[in-house]
């Protein structure tokens, strides 16, 4: 049986290596990907553009303008003369927002029976980046606004001040997060595409016939399918992680060993839904695009995109069929805070769960389509 | 050699040979008209619960009367819940290593005197920064409500001004709906995809050898090739367009005619660099892996759809440039939520078509000399 076996794995090394531009392109442009990606991934909602108009040209309006500009989120950048041009430049998308300081502003301020109120107008049309946008604004005009009652009444205000302190990432920079999801991610498309086509390939130019009359057992077919994928998974895992460590000085905290544990059960799981893809579709183009729909199933119930406790129940209950959620889970936990492995037993055992369940439905489906 | 009507004619009947593919693959035609909008729901579907609760470690040295109608009132609504209570810093640390809570209260002793006093009480809010977005959020969330706290305890004293925030095209800030169409940009992909994946059939299965003996040109077939899967592509966007307004009720408030007329241009410039890319390549496999590569994930990072784009390096601008998913993005939200016409999104639009004329030319150029 290791004979087969081992004559099949050979086999599907051979085929893959043979195609040049696979090979360099499966090893070579993860590295490419996450070196250009990695440095341009943005650390966080910064200095982001910001127009001012301001009818009041008073030293106040001015002390609001340059406090705008002293916070991490806003650069005040134009400042345009009339409404309708600071308007178009937020329509055109050149300033995320803009304030508008009306005239006599400083003057309402002294009066006993005006508001002075200026009006920041933020485009919500990216939603993220408006919240926090607008946040800093409004923090920023307000600690001005409290500033000047205290200096008026000359008494500390009461009130509950938060001092917040981040473990892990004191900056609290998006970076980390994303160029480690970038690595979970670039694994999974490219062990999955090496995998998929393991089956529905063979049956494309009608080789899958021919081996179902060999001695090779079914099981074992689908075993020497799944190495090649999973060791150009592990190759490419392996450089990214060397890059992402020493360009991108991404901390390692926890255990190696179990990182490298966690990634291999990762692939098979991967791999085994990959094969029962294979399986189950009949050209490489369907093959393809199922596996675009299963990486898009996958971003949606893995907490990349939103955290999985904001997930209605039935859909966090789907999320443990995918393997990228734990995996996510795991790799940033061990990674970024040095969580023990025993803290990540769910993890694994979802993970380990997964391969075997999935490998043994991929034999069972084999056989009915072989058959 | 050959007169323009005779090209015509031929390019013609490459379109006829695609349709008839197309029609007869129910499931290839399934894939690439309703595969979009099937994904675009499943995307969307996720954005449309903006609050997740926050689970919250408590280390109360404090213990006074005021320390407790504190928390009470940050776990009034629900969205806040106290899961732990810890006597330590290090407890803290090992709860995150754990993953167990979000972020952890520290309320210091002296607390309740200070508020009693009306003098200002300190707490300390550690958070858990291997997730900063979470972490934001619940800085964010919990910021809010201490806030209105203190407001009710302090004395009243007038500011003497203040900042009246509007937001505009999306008033509540609703994530799904700058998500919707955003992610637009993703699901078309998979047009462009299956038409890489099409022409690398057809040189796996060798019909392009056959194909390259007959009067059809290079180019003929190339573009008769592109217009059949540029047509199917604006169909299935139609579909996935009218799935995020009639179904997820997204605004749309610009004019359809242009939502087509510049989802063709993205699917133009998409087609065109998948044409190029399958001048080298020979296998499907292979030109499956690339274009997830180059335009799949990259989308998620580099694009704008959920972070902001990286302006502190001119290579970090260039590359989120070059992707016309940040493009189409800009387009796809100007349209739904701004209701913009193509004045102010003439650049974008000239720099999708910039890109798809320059590679089509380019592979057009490319598959001549490759056959001759």
């Amino acid at each position: 049986m290791l004979h087969r076996l081992a004559s099949l794995i050979i086999k599907e090394i051979i085929q893959f290596v043979r195609d040049p531009v696979l090979v360099a392109f499966v090893l070579i442009a993860p590295l490419l990907q996450i070196v250009l990606m990695g440095r341009s991934v943005s650390q966080g909602v910064e200095g982001m553009p910001v127009a001012v108009v301001d009818y009041d040209l008073t030293p106040l309006s001015r002390e609001i303008i340059t406090a705008l500009d002293n916070t991490d989120e806003i650069v005040v950048s134009a400042f345009p003369n009339r409404l309708e041009d600071a308007q178009q430049l937020v329509d055109r998308g050149d300033v995320i927002g803009m304030v508008v300081i009306p005239r006599g502003f400083m003057q309402d301020t002294r009066s006993a029976t005006k508001v002075a109120q200026i009006q920041v107008i933020i485009d919500g049309s990216s939603s993220v980046i408006a919240a926090q946008t607008l946040s800093a604004a409004q923090s920023a005009v307000q600690s001005l606004a409290n500033n000047a009652a205290i200096a008026a009444t000359s008494r500390p205000l009461g009130g509950i001040r938060v001092f917040v302190e981040a473990l892990f990432n004191p900056t609290l920079s998006l970076r980390p997060d994303s160029i480690i999801s970038e690595i979970a991610l670039i694994t999974f498309e490219v062990t999955i595409l090496v995998a998929v086509m393991g089956i529905v390939r063979e049956r494309e130019i009608g080789t899958l016939e021919m081996l179902s009359i060999t001695p090779l057992r079914r099981l074992e077919l689908l075993a020497g399918k799944a190495i090649t994928p999973m060791i150009v998974g592990m190759i490419n895992f392996l450089l990214m992680f060397v890059v992402v460590r020493v360009v991108f000085d991404i901390p390692m905290r926890g255990s190696f060993l179990a990182l490298l544990g966690l990634t291999v059960l990762y692939l098979g799981a991967e791999v085994a839904y990959a094969l029962l893809i294979s399986t189950l579709t009949q050209s490489q183009q369907q093959a393809t695009t199922v596996v675009f729909v299963w990486a898009i199933a996958c971003v949606t119930l893995s907490g990349f995109l939103v955290p999985i406790t904001t997930l209605p129940k039935a859909m966090q209950w789907i999320s443990w069929a995918v393997p990228l959620r734990h995996y996510l889970a795991s790799i940033r936990s061990i990674m970024l805070k040095g969580t023990p492995i025993a803290a990540l037993l769910p993890q694994t055992i979802a993970l380990a769960v997964l391969g075997v369940v999935m490998m043994l439905l991929t034999t069972r489906t084999l056989s009915r389509v072989t058959d | 050699m050959s007169k323009p009507g005779q090209s015509l004619q031929r390019t013609r009947a490459i379109i006829r040979k695609e349709f008839k593919h197309a029609l007869f693959d129910p499931g290839f035609l399934f894939l690439t008209l309703f595969a979009p909008a099937v994904m675009l729901m499943l995307l969307s579907y996720v954005f449309s619960f903006d609050l997740g609760e926050i689970s919250l470690a408590l280390l109360d040295s404090d213990q006074s009367p005021q320390s407790q109608a504190f928390i009470r009132q940050l776990t009034a609504d629900g969205d806040i819940t106290i899961d732990q209570v810890v006597g330590s810093h290090e407890e803290i640390v090992e709860l995150f290593r754990e993953g167990r809570v979000d972020a952890a209260l520290v309320i210091p002793p002296g607390f309740g005197r200070n508020v009693a006093a009306q003098t200002p009480a300190d707490v300390n809010l550690v958070v858990d920064g291997s997730d900063a977005t979470g972490a934001l959020q619940a800085i964010s969330s919990i910021q809010q409500r201490v806030q209105a706290f203190s407001a009710a305890r302090t004395a009243r004293m007038a500011a003497p001004f203040d900042a009246r925030i509007r937001v505009w095209y999306n008033e509540n800030l609703k994530s799904q709906y700058s998500m919707v169409p955003g992610l637009m940009a993703v699901v078309l992909i998979l047009p462009p995809m299956a038409l890489a994946l099409g022409i690398a059939r057809e040189k796996e299965s060798g019909s392009l050898e056959t194909l390259v003996t007959t009067p059809v040109l290079g180019r003929e077939y190339l573009l008769g090739k592109l217009m059949v899967y540029l047509l199917l592509g604006v169909v299935g966007a139609l579909v996935a367009l009218a799935l995020a307004v009639f179904w997820f009720r997204v605004p749309f408030r610009g004019s359809v005619g242009l939502f087509v007329l510049l989802t063709a241009d993205y699917l133009f410039a998409l087609m065109g660099l998948s044409l190029f890319i399958s001048n080298f390549v020979a296998s499907q496999r292979t030109v499956s892996a690339i274009i997830l590569l180059a335009f799949f994930i990259p989308s998620f990072f580099l694009t704008g759809l959920l972070l902001p784009i990286d302006t502190s390096s001119a290579i970090s601008q260039a590359l989120s440039y070059s992707l016309p998913a940040t493009h189409y993005i800009t387009i796809a939200r100007g349209l739904a939520l701004k209701g913009i016409g193509l004045a102010a999104l003439w650049q974008p639009a000239a720099a999708l078509f910039a890109m798809g004329a320059a590679s089509t030319i380019a592979s057009i150029v490319v598959f001549k000399k490759k056959i001759a």
